[in-house]
């Protein structure tokens, strides 16, 4: 298969690139159930905690009922949602920088005109991606064992977590074939993630285990249930969509153009807006895709919160009430408000916080890229910029 | 032996239509000179005869193979260097060179070394601290150093300075010389004269000139500059522009 040539020296590259970022997303997820399982473990009372946890509305509407109902059940609540989320955004990044990235920027041209094939590159984004997210679940299964929990329990687990992390790197596949710019997938991916809260949020809704499930990977471990029935049969749905993800790139890599995506890139405007006379304006309309989409994105979850929270709220009045620090607050604010105001606060600290640093991540960006000379070189102070 | 040979190829992207029926030949131990301005066209040749993009009509074909089905077992014969040049910022220029050279079964390390000296680059700074000259400088020692049959330059010498200008026309002699066959692609009329035997004026994705440079040039005082203004002194006088 001469298609695949060079497949491991470019593995190597990419991992001598990436050697820095790989170890910390593929250990992160580790220390989200190394967090949850010391918390538990240190808890003398989980039981009584446990009750309260499952028979309240709110957790088993917004986290989703605890399964199995045990200590390992608890951990798992919250520790597999972290932990996928970690693979769900590091392995796309990783095949988008080492694919889409590297097409973008000519450098696959470059070594694409030695003897490697035209899939190698993606086979090796996909090897590390995947193995990665393998390795991370692996490494939780023993941090599992370790910590004096059941085999079969750990190995589910790990497994579960490892196949979230591969799906999501398979989609990642898919879109760095149908955008030509880099950013473009980006959006892409940061919307796909977005939307499988909206899908973990319904399958949770929905008591757990529905048709729901199986497009929130971070809510996986509600089909496999670790420690619990630990179901095998999942598995086999996580890997067929798993594989259905890289024979589609597959299909679309295999007509196309090095470099070209299945749309043209969009021509644009041939003079600039008037407002366009200003460094900051020069951020804002460089970033105006992502401030829109972060913008739809925000409106979006402010509905669905605003639409789930008047049937909610009553029953949650009295737990809101018995967090010590928030119960005043929420009181003054009244609750079915106070809660609304209180996850859009943090939504939009969560999303307005990204939006923020992936702009100055530009800015650092354009500098190194020497955009930021050329502005300079006109009457413009630094600090402006 | 032909070692390039396309056939009325054709490629559009979207409405642009870059190759319109071009018929390119490069023979054995040539140096072709493949001249044309930004967008004609030259570019997109290159890139179809390496097998990054499938031509919508027509037909190439490298050392008599097909550049997309045996892509591998050209690119062993081949090297390159891009017209849009980007390296690993992360990577310094030693590594990239390792690994260029190791992507091809190795490159020649004693020509290499020599050639690092010639270009008098340093092969310890990262690629995001090269200038696009020493940029260049790097893919040039990397195309140099392979052992391989023919080199595709796809404007080699953008950001060089004249002095390395002369040092890569060296190069390019003793390339010719050990029987490697050369396509340059280039805009610079001065650097093809100095160094290309044959040449091919690109206009409009057609190749509208082809030849060997002394037999172009037989007719007493015709210089490259009159050959390419037969086929371009028509736009030129579209843009309004006097050429005396």
């Amino acid at each position: 298969m001469t298609k695949f040539t060079g497949t491991l020296s470019l593995l190597r590259l990419a991992i001598r690139q990436d050697r820095f970022s790989l170890p910390v997303w593929i250990i992160l997820p580790c220390l989200a159930f190394w967090g949850q399982v010391s918390f538990a473990l240190a808890m003398p009372d989980w039981q009584v905690f446990l009750g309260e946890l499952s028979s309240n509305p709110m957790t088993t509407a917004i986290l989703g009922p605890i399964v199995p109902l045990t200590l390992e059940g608890a951990i798992m609540l919250r520790s597999m949602v972290q932990g996928a989320l970690v693979l769900m955004i590091a392995a796309p990044l990783v095949v988008i920088r080492h694919t889409r990235s590297e097409e973008a920027s000519s450098r696959a041209e470059f070594y694409l005109s030695r003897p490697v094939g035209k899939y190698a590159p993606f086979m090796a984004a996909l090897i590390l991606s995947m193995g990665g997210s393998l390795i991370a679940g692996l490494l939780v299964t023993i941090l599992l064992l370790i910590s004096g929990f059941a085999v079969a329990g750990s190995i589910v687990a790990g497994l579960t977590l490892a196949f979230a992390g591969c799906f999501f790197a398979g989609l990642a596949l898919i879109i760095a074939q149908i955008f030509t710019a880099p950013k473009s997938a980006w959006i892409a991916i940061t919307v796909l993630v977005g939307s499988t809260y909206f899908t973990m949020i319904m399958n949770n809704l929905s008591g757990g285990f529905s048709g729901w499930l199986w497009l929130a990977p971070q809510s996986w471990f509600r089909g496999t249930v670790p420690f619990g029935e630990n179901a095998i049969w999942p598995f086999f749905v996580f890997a067929l969509m798993c594989a259905l993800t890289v024979f589609c790139a597959y299909a679309i890599l295999k007509n196309r153009d090095i470099a070209g995506g299945l749309f043209a890139e969009p021509t644009g405007r041939t003079t600039a807006p008037s407002f366009l006379a200003t460094p900051f304006a020069l951020n804002l309309w460089q970033n105006k895709n992502m401030a829109l989409a972060w913008s739809v994105g925000m409106a979006f979850l402010g509905l669905s919160v605003g639409a789930i929270s008047p049937t909610i709220a009553d029953q949650m009045s009295e737990m809101l009430a018995s967090f010590a620090s928030w119960g005043p607050a929420m009181a003054k604010l009244g609750n079915q408000e106070g809660l609304v105001a209180l996850i859009i606060y943090m939504l939009g600290l969560m999303g307005g916080a990204i939006l923020a640093v992936s702009m100055m991540i530009g800015l650092k960006s354009d500098e190194s890229a020497g955009y930021t000379e050329m502005m300079l070189a006109k009457p413009i102070s630094r600090e402006r910029i | 032996m032909n070692i390039i040979q396309t056939n009325n190829l054709q490629k559009s992207f979207g409405k642009t239509k870059a190759l319109q029926g071009l018929n390119l030949t490069v023979e054995q131990g040539q140096t072709y000179g493949f001249i044309g301005p930004n967008g004609s066209g030259k570019s997109t040749t290159i890139r179809v005869l390496l097998g990054l993009i499938n031509p919508d009509g027509g037909t190439a074909e490298v050392f008599g193979k097909n550049p997309v089905q045996d892509a591998v077992e050209i690119h062993k014969r081949i090297a390159y260097i891009p017209g849009e040049l980007a390296l690993w910022p992360n990577l310094t220029g030693g590594e990239v060179l390792d690994f260029l050279g190791r992507l091809s079964g190795g490159a020649d390390q004693k020509r290499q070394a020599e050639l690092v000296e010639r270009f008098q680059l340093d092969l310890s700074k990262k690629c995001r601290s090269y200038s696009k000259g020493n940029r260049q400088k790097v893919a040039l020692v990397a195309a140099f150093s392979a052992k391989v049959e023919l080199l595709i330059l796809d404007e080699p010498t953008s950001g060089l300075d004249p002095l390395m200008e002369l040092i890569f026309q060296n190069c390019l002699r003793e390339a010719t010389k050990n029987g490697q066959t050369v396509l340059l692609s280039s805009h610079i009329l001065s650097e093809v004269e100095a160094v290309c035997d044959t040449l091919g004026i690109i206009r409009q994705g057609v190749l509208v000139e082809s030849g060997k440079l002394s037999e172009l040039k037989a007719i007493p005082g015709t210089t490259l500059e009159e050959i390419f203004l037969k086929h371009y002194g028509e736009d030129l006088a579209k843009a309004g522009e006097r050429h005396d």
